[in-house]
């Protein structure tokens, strides 16, 4: 092998080299490119969905304004519970029966297995009247225009003077 | 006999031969020729077809809509609205048990006691109507025969 043959050879081989290196470099920016451009192009949808999300959101806090505010008036509040108790003596006095408080305590918000479980406040209470009023009564708590549960009734009849005597316990959600 | 002088020939003799007779033409313009147009056609047709599949690759991602599900809040209007209807009519009906009974004057006991409250839409349609049912007056329940008050609604 001659000299020339080897400087031609080394020549060409750096060449090769070169253009190798060259075609790898372009290959490896597009690949990097046409990665970049996915990321970018999943970003987009990302946003765009996430701005539909957003934008559906508004709409709904905004056309159901009036409705959640009537929907938060039928829970009571914790410093509701005085003036609550107060309008129910109030109804029963104009019923014709006569009501006592005897439990009045609050249960805090719990979470029970990632449940969130609201805030309740129990009354239990006592009442007497005549069977008609005690009848209006009942329909009276059944339409308590509250977030309620009666869990339990108990009604007995005093038979000398024909007057009803009742317990119920009545537990009330607590607007957070 | 074979003396070392006649083995050297030999050895010689066996040593040229293998070199051959050597090419008295170095070059050979045509198979170089040839053999570049090949190369070249070669390297030419997967360039070409590199370049037409890394098109296509990212012609057809323009083409391609993602689609990312994205979790909408949900917002059951007729629950709501249902909630809303109910509360409404508790309301209603609250408001009725304690105005009719500031309103009511104290009758005799064997008046039905019976209130009917009807509301009308703007458009005229009967939307509600509320009833207090039917209660027994208290001098008809035999005191004695009734051991659990009947309070059905």
């Amino acid at each position: 092998m001659t000299k020339s043959t080897k400087t031609t050879s080394i020549i060409a081989a750096s060449y090769f080299t070169l253009f190798a290196g060259m075609l790898s470099c372009a290959l490896y920016l597009v690949h990097q490119q046409g990665s970049s451009l996915d990321e970018t192009r999943h970003a987009l949808a990302e946003h765009s969905a996430k701005e539909v999300a957003y934008n559906s959101v508004v709409s709904i806090t905004e056309n159901s304004q009036t409705k959640r505010e009537e929907l938060a008036g039928y829970f009571i509040t914790e410093r509701d519970t005085v003036g609550f108790i107060a309008d129910i003596e109030s109804a029963a006095a104009i019923i014709g029966v006569g009501f006592i408080t005897t439990e009045l305590s609050v249960t805090e918000l719990q979470s029970i297995d990632g449940v969130v479980v609201p805030a309740t406040l129990v009354v239990g209470s006592k009442f007497t009247g005549t069977k008609t009023a005690v009848n209006k009564f009942l329909i009276l708590l059944e339409n308590l225009p509250y977030h309620t549960n009666i869990p339990s009734v108990t009604l007995s009849n005093q038979s000398e003077d024909g007057t009803y005597t009742g317990q119920a316990e009545i537990i009330l959600t607590i607007k957070p | 006999m074979i003396e070392t002088k006649d083995i050297t020939k030999m050895v010689q003799h066996v040593v040229r031969r293998k070199r051959g007779i050597a090419d008295p033409q170095i070059m050979h313009p045509m198979r170089e020729w040839v053999i570049g147009i090949g190369v070249a056609a070669a390297v030419v047709t997967a360039g070409s077809v590199l370049a037409a599949t890394l098109y296509n690759y990212y012609d057809e991602k323009r083409d391609t809509i993602i689609t990312v599900s994205e979790t909408l809040v949900p917002y059951n209007a007729a629950l709501i609205e249902s909630a809303l209807t109910q509360y409404r009519q508790k309301q209603q009906q609250y408001n009725l048990i304690v105005g009719t009974s500031i309103s009511s004057v104290p009758t005799t006991e064997s008046t039905k006691e019976t209130a009917t409250s009807t509301e009308t839409t703007e458009s005229g349609v009967v939307k509600d109507e509320i009833r207090i049912p039917e209660i027994i007056p208290q001098e008809t329940v035999d005191a004695e025969a009734v051991t659990t008050p009947d309070l059905a609604i």
